[in-house]
């Protein structure tokens, strides 16, 4: 795939004339001219997200890709329908936003394309205690729902690491899972009713119902759809009591696979923990340093347990009994309660910021693949470039498997050898998931840069993703490109 | 503009917004230019000449109520606002 750049300072400097274009002034007439935003500086801020890549490109002065033409911000679903309608007309291709905290280029303009900013719609609609369920706008900042609910006791229980810089409707678009998901499940467990407006301006309602049976579900079209089939404007949750109690639990294991059986015994046995954390050593390394009850067992692993008291001790009890069967020692939660302290921040801004290149890559594979993988993705990553940094940690685990989060950092002072070594990093790990039957992708997504490794994941199913998108949205205007869409 | 003060912007135009969660109850209307991260990065376009000091960078500049109502959520505990003013004081005497 061709990643076409742009240099800032001619973006700036070259004419734009949208008040020309035939669908400008109706643009205006539907939102009001304050909500159709053109000035270079606006543009600029909507031509990036938090894709390692693109912001490799603005670091040096360019653009991964385009400019949007304008940015619309509707207020109401009627305007999101409207507006779409209009763009549809005049094949506009457009890119709904959230607050552009993806990680793979899914919100980034390849093609001049109007961006359309969700965040005015951002109001709790509903709150039904008796059955507990939320209903929410999709605009709304995800760290303020939480908040929402928690006034009234309540929790979705969705903690993603972008939880303050992202919003509920980019949470369903991209299938995220948050960090304590092994309790409350991934996002598509938790979400109940959706309505979501297609190219054509007409909206697609999936009430809200506790589960159906009612042919293939038309949700999960749209949920990790990342705005190719249509603008999510509202979701209904199911949301539980704040839990009685949480404990927390820092083990030591001798080596990653120790640990790694442990997390399967305990998933396997039918315990639910909430967090669960397994690092490397490498990863390990810093958060243990001043730990000595670490030393001889480096690789850190974080759980926690939440709910009804007496449940939450007999979990946590039957947890260590499985954890110390293997020689896992139980230390310091310290670690863990650094590790919380900072769980929203990212660390990304550090390096990025000194002229090294971070990026995570993170996929899911079965118990028995996943050391092959690690092993795998090592060796490829540090033979690329011996001075990369490698770190590892598993995280959302399940009884069949788990989520492995690698990191690498890479120098960064020749961007042009960084995007090289970051593509061939990316490309080595991504084949090897896919041909050791991992999935390339657990909870990220895939936007533009996974596009090509998406397609050789799902195969024909990709051609019917192809198909279904034809059919709703035939001008191709959602967000064409992502997901290897047109 | 003295290093440390650059080092921070730097930082914050490439930081993830962590502060974001308290933009939005500040009640200025939510545009991403006025996120505090984007307004960082103008800084620093400005100040690595990938653009020009112009009106429009100068307008931008000036609208930082948003970024004020974030700052204390920063967990570097940076006072990237103030730094603003103080670039937009200094490009605007030029």
């Amino acid at each position: 795939m061709a990643m076409k750049t742009h240099k800032i300072s001619d973006l700036q400097t070259t004419p734009r004339e949208v008040a020309g274009l035939d669908w400008y002034r109706p643009l205006t007439e539907i939102v009001g001219s304050e909500n159709v935003l053109t000035a270079f500086t606006d543009l600029l801020a909507y031509g990036r997200d938090r894709w390692p890549y693109g912001n490799l490109r603005y670091r040096f002065g360019e653009i991964p890709g385009t400019l949007p033409t304008v940015a619309v911000m509707p207020g109401s679903y009627e305007e999101v329908s409207e507006v779409l309608k209009l763009m549809s007309a005049h094949r506009q291709p457009v890119i709904p936003y959230g607050a552009g905290s993806g990680v793979l280029g899914g919100a980034v303009p390849q093609a001049c394309e109007v961006t359309m900013d969700l965040k005015r719609l951002n109001k709790v609609v509903e709150v039904d205690e008796i059955s507990g369920l939320a209903t929410v706008q999709g605009g709304m900042n995800g760290e303020l729902f939480e908040a929402y609910l928690n006034k009234s006791r309540l929790t979705l229980g969705h903690f993603p690491q972008s939880l303050n810089i992202s919003t509920v409707g980019g949470w369903l678009a991209c299938r995220s899972a948050g960090q304590a998901s092994s309790y409350y499940g991934k996002i598509e467990d938790m979400v109940r009713g959706i309505k979501v407006i297609l190219a054509d301006g007409r909206m697609v309602e999936v009430h809200p119902a506790p589960r159906r049976a009612t042919g293939p579900s038309v949700m999960d079209f749209f949920v990790g759809s990342e705005g190719t089939l249509g603008v999510i404007v509202e979701g209904t949750f199911r949301v539980l009591p704040y839990p009685e109690k949480e404990t927390l639990v820092s083990v030591g294991f001798e080596d990653y696979l120790t640990g790694l059986e442990a997390l399967r015994l305990i998933m396997q046995t039918g315990l639910h923990p909430a967090i669960t954390r397994l690092y490397d050593e490498h990863e390990s390394a810093k958060r243990i340093a001043d730990y000595p009850e670490y030393a001889k067992k480096p690789c850190l692993c974080m759980l926690s347990f939440m709910g009804m008291k007496e449940l939450v001790d007999l979990e946590e009890r039957m947890a260590i009994e499985i954890c110390e069967k293997l020689g896992g020692q139980v230390g310091s939660i310290e670690p863990m309660l650094k590790w919380i302290q900072h769980r929203y921040e990212s660390l990304s801004a550090k390096p990025v910021s000194e002229g090294r290149m971070m990026d995570t890559i993170e996929m899911a594979a079965s118990w028995r693949n996943l050391p092959e993988i690690y092993e795998g993705a090592r060796e490829a990553v540090m033979k690329l470039n011996p001075e990369a940094h490698f770190g590892c940690h598993w995280s959302h685990v399940y009884s069949d498997g788990g989520c492995m989060y690698m990191t690498f950092i890479i120098p960064a002072a020749d961007k042009e050898k960084a995007a090289s070594d970051h593509r061939a990093i990316w490309n080595a790990v991504q084949q090897l998931c896919l041909k050791e039957g991992g999935t390339i992708s657990h909870h990220h997504g895939v936007g533009l840069f996974r596009s090509k490794w998406l397609m050789k994941e799902l195969g024909l199913g990709h051609d019917l993703l192809q198909a279904f998108k034809n059919v709703i949205d035939p001008n191709h205007i959602m967000n064409p490109t992502k997901l290897g869409l047109r | 503009m003295e290093s440390k003060s650059f080092d921070q912007i730097r930082f914050c135009a490439f930081c993830p917004n962590v502060c974001r969660f308290n933009y939005p109850t500040s009640g200025v209307p939510q545009k991403e230019s006025l996120a505090l991260s984007a307004l960082a990065y103008a800084a620093y376009a400005v100040i690595n000449e990938f653009i020009v000091y112009t009106k429009d960078v100068e307008n931008l500049l000036s609208d930082l109520e948003g970024a004020r109502s974030s700052r204390e959520a920063c967990p570097y505990n940076y006072d990237i606002p103030a730094l603003l003013d103080k670039l937009r004081e200094e490009y605007t005497a030029k």
